[in-house]
């Protein structure tokens, strides 16, 4: 099987949800500040098949943050605050001839919402999560006017996390399921997700998650300006190992690099991610 | 952890620092040789040098080893390396090569003073016309210093049964086909000015490429002197943000933005019309009806093609 990396644009940001069925207790909380970056010169076709294209980058830097407002009810938020894409420039090896690259550096979508715990006893555990795409970002821009930082729609995510502690041994697993709906005539998209964590020695966290999304396809079928192939109708099944390590009692620095069994419509290549996190415990 | 957020803090500022460069080979293009035609005429006692550039299949200009071809031995002599020495007075047709490559003929005017008709120029206006319409040409006579001469100007058809030209210059098409119009003064020939008859209308098909959808129906055709592309009621594409049409002579994403005609974004599905000569004059070139084969869909900043029609097909 080919396995090329791909993660795309504003999707990222709905499987970056830290937490799994766990809710924060009251006055806890996680908060990260991170990069994701993305620097493709491959693209899966609506065939899913991988074709050559001028490179594309993407890099958003972020903060994450889910804090407990009751022991059952976790804030979620998503801020995306410095967001280049970044279009290549084309050299011609022959001739010197070049075409001009772009770029666009602007605040992406923000993601807010909240966790609701279903079921928080015991160690099978559920939560609902509630998730907002607010289009803050430029959907249309560069000096181009063709290149992104937000999808232009606003967006809402419903997703079930559904986790099991396998404690005493340090290890733990989250299913997912979400459904989201989309608006300005963007494709509704199914879901669903797997994850695996293992804690080494209480100071490294081993993760890997998979994560898909499946269109539904029933956006605008006439078309129009915001359905791109950077935003919509887009699929992908994504397998990314991520690692944790705390540097101190209650911080430390994650790492992780996104790679796709499949996709379609979505830049094919890394996707790298790094940051810094910190827990509130009281 | 101030040293691990300074450090991040590089990283990001690298990381998402600078657009990069792609280095691509050029698109493979026709070989050609540019034939200087500048100063075509020569008065006998004189001689004429002249000179040919070569394009590789990159289209770069390359150093090669080319050669003339005489069609007129008895009026002029060229020399291997292009030296036009004149034997008598009258005409003579050059053209240069390199292997397979050819230049363009040129017409070498041999004169015998100064104050002879040098050239005969015929004012550009269309090459294409309907059957039955008609459209008047004008023709300057010029001596070898580029003086405007009173001469009378000799209209002649290459092909009457496509179109026939009157003394005045008046050219009506008769048939579809292609002819040249020539203008003849103080016995020297102008070059053939082309004329297509008839066929003004070129209809193609889009199909989809690269698994994106492009349907529908193209049309290049004559408005006046104005050649406008009609996208037909039925023009249907994907959409990227940037999804624009070009008139090209490759499919490639890549070499369609580097060589092709950009005419303008498309943002909706149905019809669109565009004025080729206009943007092609905007754009700072000029275009003929026949210039390109094909009407591309272009997602325009990842390069890739999402629909094609084909005029040839």
């Amino acid at each position: 099987m080919k396995y090329k990396a791909a993660i795309v644009f504003i999707l990222v940001s709905f499987d970056i949800v830290a937490g799994g069925g766990w809710t924060e207790k009251k006055g806890n909380g996680y908060f990260k500040l991170g990069q994701y970056s993305i620097l493709a010169s491959d693209f899966y076709n609506p065939k899913g098949d991988i074709i050559p294209i001028t490179t594309v980058g993407y890099h958003a830097t972020s903060f994450y943050c889910e804090y407990g407002i009751t022991d059952n009810i976790t804030a979620i938020g998503y801020v995306p605050f410095f967001v280049r894409n970044t279009l290549n420039e084309i050299k011609f090896r022959q001739s010197g001839r070049t075409i001009a690259g772009d770029e666009e550096t602007n605040i992406g979508d923000l993601l807010v919402g909240f966790k609701y715990g279903l079921l928080q006893q015991g160690s099978i555990v559920v939560g609902i999560n509630l998730l907002f795409g607010v289009p803050l970002g430029e959907d249309r821009g560069g000096e181009g006017q063709i290149l992104q930082t937000g999808d232009g729609e606003f967006n809402q995510l419903v997703k079930v996390d559904i986790s099991r502690s396998f404690y005493p041994k340090p290890v733990y697993s989250t299913v997912s399921l979400g459904f989201n709906n989309r608006t300005k005539g963007f494709s509704e998209e199914f879901h669903y997700g797997l994850e695996v964590g293992y804690l080494v020695k209480d100071k490294a966290l081993l993760a890997l998650k998979v994560y898909g999304v499946e269109s539904l396809k029933n956006g605008d079928p006439t078309g129009s300006a915001g359905n791109g192939i950077f935003s919509n109708n887009t699929e992908y099944l994504s397998i990314t190992p991520e690692v944790s390590y705390y540097l101190g009692k209650n911080w430390g620095i994650t790492a992780g690099i996104g790679f796709a069994a499949r996709g379609e419509r979505i830049l094919a290549a890394p996707a790298y991610q790094l940051g810094i996190f910190m827990q509130r415990k009281k | 952890m101030r040293v691990v957020i300074r450090l991040l803090t590089g990283v990001l500022i690298i990381i998402t620092g600078c657009v990069g460069t792609d280095i691509l080979d050029d698109p493979i293009v026709p070989k050609k040789i540019l034939l200087n035609s500048g100063d075509t005429a020569v008065v006998l006692s004189t001689s004429l040098q002249l000179e040919s550039v070569y394009f590789n299949e990159y289209g770069v200009e390359e150093v090669v080893d080319i050669r003339y071809f005489n069609f007129n031995e008895d009026i002029v002599s060229v020399s291997e390396d292009g030296l036009v020495t004149p034997l008598t007075i009258g005409q003579a047709r050059i053209y240069s090569y390199f292997e397979q490559t050819t230049s363009d003929t040129i017409l070498v005017n041999i004169i015998g003073s100064p104050e002879d008709v040098a050239s005969v120029v015929i004012a550009p206006g269309p090459n294409e016309i309907a059957v039955g319409s008609t459209i008047t040409l004008t023709a300057t006579a010029f001596n070898f210093n580029n003086e405007v001469l009173a001469e009378e100007v000799v209209w002649e058809s290459g092909d009457t049964t496509v179109a026939r030209v009157t003394q005045d210059g008046m050219v009506t098409g008769v048939a579809d086909g292609i002819t040249n119009i020539y203008a003849i003064a103080g016995g020297i020939r102008s070059e053939p000015y082309p004329l297509t008859v008839g066929v003004v209308e070129r209809v193609a098909t889009f199909m989809g490429s690269s698994g994106y959808t492009g349907e529908g129906t193209a049309t290049l055709k004559m408005d006046g002197d104005n050649i406008i592309l009609e996208l037909g009621d039925d023009f249907k594409t994907d959409f990227a943000l940037g999804t624009f049409i070009y008139l090209s002579n490759s499919t490639g994403g890549a070499s369609t933005r580097a060589n092709g005609l950009e005419l303008g974004e498309v943002e909706s599905n149905g019809a669109h019309t565009f004025n080729v000569s206009e943007i092609a004059a905007t754009a700072g070139t000029s275009v003929e009806f026949t210039t390109y084969r094909y009407v591309i869909i272009l997602c325009k900043p990842a390069s890739i093609t999402f629909g094609i029609a084909d005029f040839e097909s």
